[in-house]
């Protein structure tokens, strides 16, 4: 008997004219923990969906512990031991903790009847397995996200599993639910099953890793063991540049005057008293685990959220911002966390998706809009984003994630705001077009005419391109540092641990 | 030519449309040895289908915005009675024909505030409250209907003035019915409301991503509740018609309208997932539909009662051609 | 603890309202709590009871059937007619056994197109419905039947027992069939609750690409659910037929929007995922409650239909407003959480 439980050889998968994965390979060891790595976009999610019989690969094999396949199916795959954690975890928020665990158990032991106290017991021993404590009859919608996380880890290791994949398992867990994971996955280890663990952050595959792996751009770069290997081979095998980015340090930023200033803003639920301002010339960044507030904060300038106390200030006028419609007016703009749901409207043109916020302002003296003079300004930010299209009446599906957003930031650009805030900005784009948006924001920054805030759990993006960082944590401001005053590693500690971490 | 097939090939539904159109007309020219391209059944035809047609208007804007209003039937219905009710209260005994004209024109007008009230009732619960459009008409549609009913107690309201009837069956200048006018005014209307303006813009927007439309800065509930209300000011105008034509008003004269409403949406290209359809496509539909509804008259063999049946089976049989299509287009 | 979760239960305050409206209508017109008017009430339950109970698997799954009544009336008048033609004299079961297989297969034909073309099930549905009605009315030219073949006569005339009201004299009699609704309801309960085909009704109601990565058959579910429904929705109509002992094409108008009601007034979320049969059931009582004493608490008749919308609307108004004010509110307590791990840390 061989030691490989799973090999992947020569997959590819195509959508439409996008190749998604070009014949990349695959090798995981019993009892191995191996890292997939790559930025967004790179083909980590749909490998992932091969494996676990989501999507038909269009060519290459998959061989489980001996037996080769052309492609799986759901059921097949489930039925093999293999098992995911998908990033958005795929549990039901209308059924109750016990029966969110219960449910893989009794599928894959092709249960007909549901046996209520058996579901509970199983459900009892799984989350006593991992060493947690949730309510068992509370319905998961009411739960956080990591208790979510930790249901859905619950649910995979129920049976005889053999492989485990966890799709970015540890993007919403504070460093202490990272360490409790991480003893689950060694014991996991120990018991003989294999895991494959997603993951774009360096330290944590230096840390569980035995094997790595990382894909660009749909192909395979390099496959070999965690040991031995240094940051900055690392970060070229996942980027395939050398060239560093430079500080952004807004060395000429007008510290007198300000353009956008919060003061003592509370949410309830969310936030508390945040208080920041934004001077002429400055990128401000903010960044902080998921659930720690950014996003909620981010709505709330926008007016998603109507904040409970405290003030804002655009250019030292006070304003009151209740919705969208009133950000849009006072001219704040927001490059939304998820393109696909938030950004774009996926059925209609390019042009469309840029001149939806300007649309009331394309006005002609008859009340008609001025499409002409839409499809002149959509020319003009495709030109100076280089947005890469064939026509700008094609559908927006056909552009990569990183035009998409290049469009989505256009469409905010044509409003010219006065403040802007992105929130995750190159989440999902391509390395080339994310060092065009962060050169387009730097440009931007020194013109000094609007307010700039990057929101961003990309320790990278934050670092490089804000000259001041803002810290979130379970809500509060932690901590307020010049980016030349960190480096990744650190800033990833003051992120997961807050202020007190230094001492340590 | 090259820019013809450059606009068929962009415009591949209402070439199918088209083409339908034509093989219609001819199957019915052969099948009735020709008699049914004579101009007094093209005029029956003209005469017929603006109801429906001005119905199907409302139906769609509420399509494209991605939701559904199952109260067009409802409102034409209530407004119908109301505005019946009002021009038998209003009418002198013996006025001369341009103050009964200028009365029904009060009507027409005082139908289509009727309407867009109802309208916004519907659309003040999809927009501001959230229920779900389908439930929300769905509901609404009971009250509006039910206030139809009490009003009248089931019975019809008969012994309307004659100028009603007679204005619907006008034909200007010995050619063109008023009804035929009036949708041929509606379809141009709503024609400009989504191509050129930006509530109309607007209302694609929200039909292909509500929540990308709301952080696009788009006021969904404004935009949304008026959506809805034009849609009743149409079906008020449909009501109003169909009283009309049928020189009385009744609670269940809209009954029937519902699925064909639909189905014409459905074949015209309006995707019943939202964000897509054209006033042009849905001329072409109404068309057809209304050429093979007369076309069905002309064999007296044919049941009334095999109508539904066709209906049914068109809509289902459309839905598989443009899903099926649709999913050609995105496999290549 | 149990208090509490009572509490939070939709059926609980469906259930409140209904006694409170039955303690008051009683007050008004003391001829609520007679013998007879509950078992009127009880008989007026049979065919809506069943019909939401099939309805309710569909709206759990997240989808919408308006067809199930044009089902039932095309059983109801093909398996008449086709009695009367072949002159049958068996048992009655046999008319049963073929309304639920014509049934079931007109609902898959539902099921099919639904999983299939992925496109509203409300248009899909009143499509079919359509055909279904067509097929009634043209193919089996059909729109009574007065004199009913000997079986169905027979159960027609089959009551369980009969009570008579001391104080106004009226009489009313238990229909045989009062077994199926009971049946129907014990049976959608039963798979709802504990097979995991139920639990998969409410997982695709609740997120069908979760349900499908777990390992649900999705397409299969949607099938089943709409043929289930088509089932109920064709024993229905002949049970209608042994309950009235005629056919008519009126019997079940409007019952798409009424039984739709009931079962969103019941619980049932309309996107899916939620609701029990017992809510759905509270829903049917509270729907006839309203519309059968509309008189004894002073309202025409003849606005029977606008109370109907008001309740949907109510109904619906009041989960559709918690939604819509918990997105306008973070609800996961961020805050919270920051002071929880602090407690920890001390």
């Amino acid at each position: 008997m061989s030691d490989i439980l799973l090999e992947i050889k020569e997959v590819s998968k195509h959508f439409g004219g996008v190749t998604a994965l070009d014949k990349v390979g695959l090798t995981i060891r019993k009892g191995e923990i191996h890292c997939l790595v790559g930025e967004n976009g790179c083909g980590k999610s749909t490998l992932i969906k091969i494996i676990s019989g989501f999507y038909k690969p269009d060519g290459g094999t998959i061989c489980f512990d001996g037996q080769e396949y052309s492609s799986l199916d759901i059921k097949q795959s489930i039925q093999l031991g293999i098992q995911v954690i998908y990033q958005d975890m795929s549990i039901f928020p209308n059924l109750t903790v016990a029966e969110n665990i219960a449910m893989n158990y009794e599928l894959y032991n092709r249960r007909k009847l549901v046996n209520w106290k058996n579901v509970e017991t199983i459900a009892k021993q799984a989350l006593a397995h991992i060493g947690i404590d949730i309510p068992l009859h509370e319905s998961v919608g009411s739960l956080s996200i990591a208790d979510k996380q930790l249901i859905a880890i619950a649910r995979s290791i129920l049976y005889n599993s053999r492989l485990i994949i966890m799709d970015e398992p540890t993007s919403a867990l504070t460093r202490r639910e990272v360490d409790k994971l991480f003893k689950v996955i060694r014991q996991l280890q120990k018991e003989g099953i294999s895991i494959l663990f997603v993951s774009h952050k360096l330290d944590e595959v230096f840390e569980i890793a035995d094997q790595f792996t990382v894909f660009r751009n749909g192909r395979l770069i390099v496959s070999k063991e965690a040991k031995n290997i240094t940051n900055e081979q690392f970060v070229f095998y996942m980027t395939g540049r050398n060239i560093e980015e430079e500080y952004f340090t807004a060395d000429h930023a007008d510290v007198s005057s300000s353009l956008f200033r919060v003061e003592n803003l509370c949410l309830k639920n969310g936030f508390e008293n945040i208080s920041f301002e934004i001077h002429p010339g400055e990128i401000l960044g903010i960044t902080g685990l998921l659930g720690s507030g950014r996003t909620e904060l981010a709505k709330t300038l926008f007016g998603m959220y109507t904040a409970d106390s405290g003030r804002i200030f655009i250019e030292e006028k006070e304003v009151k911002i209740k919705s969208p419609m009133d950000a849009l007016k006072l001219k704040v703009a927001y490059v939304p966390e998820d393109r696909l749901t938030e950004g774009l409207f996926l059925t209609q043109s390019i042009e469309n998706n840029m001149i939806i916020s300007n649309i009331d302002r394309l006005r002609k003296k008859k009340g008609t809009v001025d499409f002409q003079r839409g499809n002149e300004d959509s020319k003009y930010w495709v030109k100076s984003l280089g947005i890469k299209l064939h026509e700008l009446k094609d559908g927006i599906q056909t552009l990569s994630g990183g035009n998409q957003q290049k469009v989505v930031l256009g469409k905010w650009l044509e409003t010219s705001p006065k403040v802007l805030i992105l929130n995750g900005p190159t989440v999902g784009v391509d390395i080339g077009a994310k060092y065009d948006i962060h050169n387009y924001l730097r440009k931007l920054a020194e013109e000094k005419t609007m307010a700039i805030l990057l929101i961003s759990d990309d320790i990278n993006e934050i670092l490089m391109n804000c000259n001041r960082i803002l810290i979130i944590k379970s809500g509060r401001i932690t901590g307020e540092y010049k980016n030349t005053d960190l480096d990744s590693s650190r800033l990833q500690v003051l992120i997961t641990e807050g202020e007190g971490a230094e001492a340590v | 030519m090259n820019s013809i097939g450059k606009y068929l090939n962009k415009e591949s539904n209402n070439a199918r449309l088209l083409l339908m159109l034509l093989i219609t007309l001819a199957g019915l020219a052969i099948a009735t040895g020709g008699s049914f391209l004579s101009v007094n059944q093209m005029q029956l035809v003209a005469y017929l289908f603006p109801e429906m047609g001005v119905m199907s208007l409302g139906m769609m804007l509420a399509m494209i915005s991605g939701g559904i209003d199952l109260t067009v039937v409802a409102v034409a219905d209530l407004t119908g009675i109301l505005s019946c009710l009002l021009l038998k209260a209003m009418m002198p005994a013996d006025a001369s024909l341009p103050v009964q004209l200028c009365v029904l024109l009060v009507i027409l007008l005082s139908g289509m505030i009727m309407g867009g009230i109802c309208g916004a009732f519907t659309g003040t619960l999809i927009a501001r409250i959230g229920i779900p459009a389908m439930v929300a008409t769905l509901g609404a549609s009971d009250i509006i209907l039910g206030l139809a009913v009490g009003i009248t107690k089931g019975s019809s309201i008969k012994e309307l003035p004659e100028i009603l009837n007679l204005a619907v069956n006008y034909r200007i200048f010995g050619i063109l019915p008023v009804p035929t006018l009036l949708f041929a005014i509606c379809a141009g209307g709503v024609a400009f409301i989504l191509n050129k303006t930006a509530f109309g813009f607007k209302i694609y927007m929200i039909g292909s991503n509500k929540d990308a439309s709301k952080y696009s800065g788009v006021d969904n509930k404004k935009v949304l509740t008026m959506t809805y209300i034009i849609s009743g000011m149409l079906a008020s105008v449909s009501g109003i018609l169909m009283c009309g034509h049928f020189n009385s008003a009744r609670s269940d004269f809209g009954k029937s309208y519902l699925t064909p409403s639909i189905l014409i949406c459905v074949l015209a290209g309006v995707n019943p997932n939202g964000g897509k359809g054209k006033v042009s496509g849905m001329v072409l539909a109404v068309i057809i539909l209304q050429m093979l509804s007369s076309g069905f008259a002309l064999f007296q063999n044919i049941s009334d009662y095999y109508k539904n049946l066709i209906w049914g089976a068109v809509l289902i049989l459309v839905m598989i051609i443009n899903v099926v299509s649709e999913r050609r287009k995105n496999g290549k | 603890m149990k208090v509490k979760r009572l509490l939070k239960r939709n059926e609980f305050y469906v259930a409140l309202i209904i006694v409170v409206l039955s303690l008051l209508i009683h007050a008004k017109s003391g001829q609520f709590f007679t013998a007879n008017n509950l078992v009127d009430l009880a008989r007026s339950l049979i065919v809506p009871g069943m019909m939401a109970s099939g309805l309710f698997m569909v709206i759990a799954s997240g989808n919408i059937d308006v067809s199930f009544p044009y089902t039932a009336m095309l059983c109801m008048f093909s398996i008449t007619k086709l009695f009367q033609i072949m002159d049958y004299q068996g048992p009655v079961i046999l008319g049963f056994i073929l309304a639920a297989v014509i049934g079931a297969l007109l609902g898959a034909v539902n099921g099919v197109l639904a999983a299939w073309l992925k496109l509203p099930t409300l248009i899909i549905t009143l499509g079919t419905c359509t055909i279904y009605l067509g097929f009634t009315q043209g193919v089996l030219k059909s729109s009574v039947i007065s004199v009913l073949p000997a079986p169905l006569a027979d159960m027609a005339n089959t009551n369980l027992f009969s009570v008579r009201s001391a104080a106004t004299n009226l009489g009313s009699s238990m229909h045989i069939s009062i077994f199926l609704l009971i049946a129907t309801l014990l049976i959608v309960g039963f798979i709802m609750r504990y097979t995991m085909l139920g639990r998969g009704i409410y997982a695709v109601g609740g997120d069908p690409v979760a349900a499908e990565r777990v390992g649900f058959n999705v397409k299969a579910i949607t099938v089943f659910v709409f043929a289930f429904c088509g089932l109920v929705g064709g024993v229905t109509g002949l049970t209608q037929v042994t309950l009235s002992g005629m056919c008519q094409i009126n019997f079940f108008d409007g019952y798409e929007m009424t039984i739709i009601a009931a079962v969103v007034l019941g619980g049932a979320n309309i996107a899916g995922g939620s609701g029990s049969v017992f809510g759905t059931f509270l829903g049917v009582l509270l729907m006839k409650l309203i519309s059968n004493n509309l008189i004894l608490l002073g309202i025409p008749t003849e606005w029977s239909k606008l109370m109907t919308g008001v309740l949907i609307i109510l109904g619906v108004c009041v989960s559709a407003y918690k939604m819509v004010s918990a997105e306008r509110k973070v609800t996961s307590n961020i805050l919270k959480a920051a002071d929880g791990e602090e407690a920890a840390h001390e």
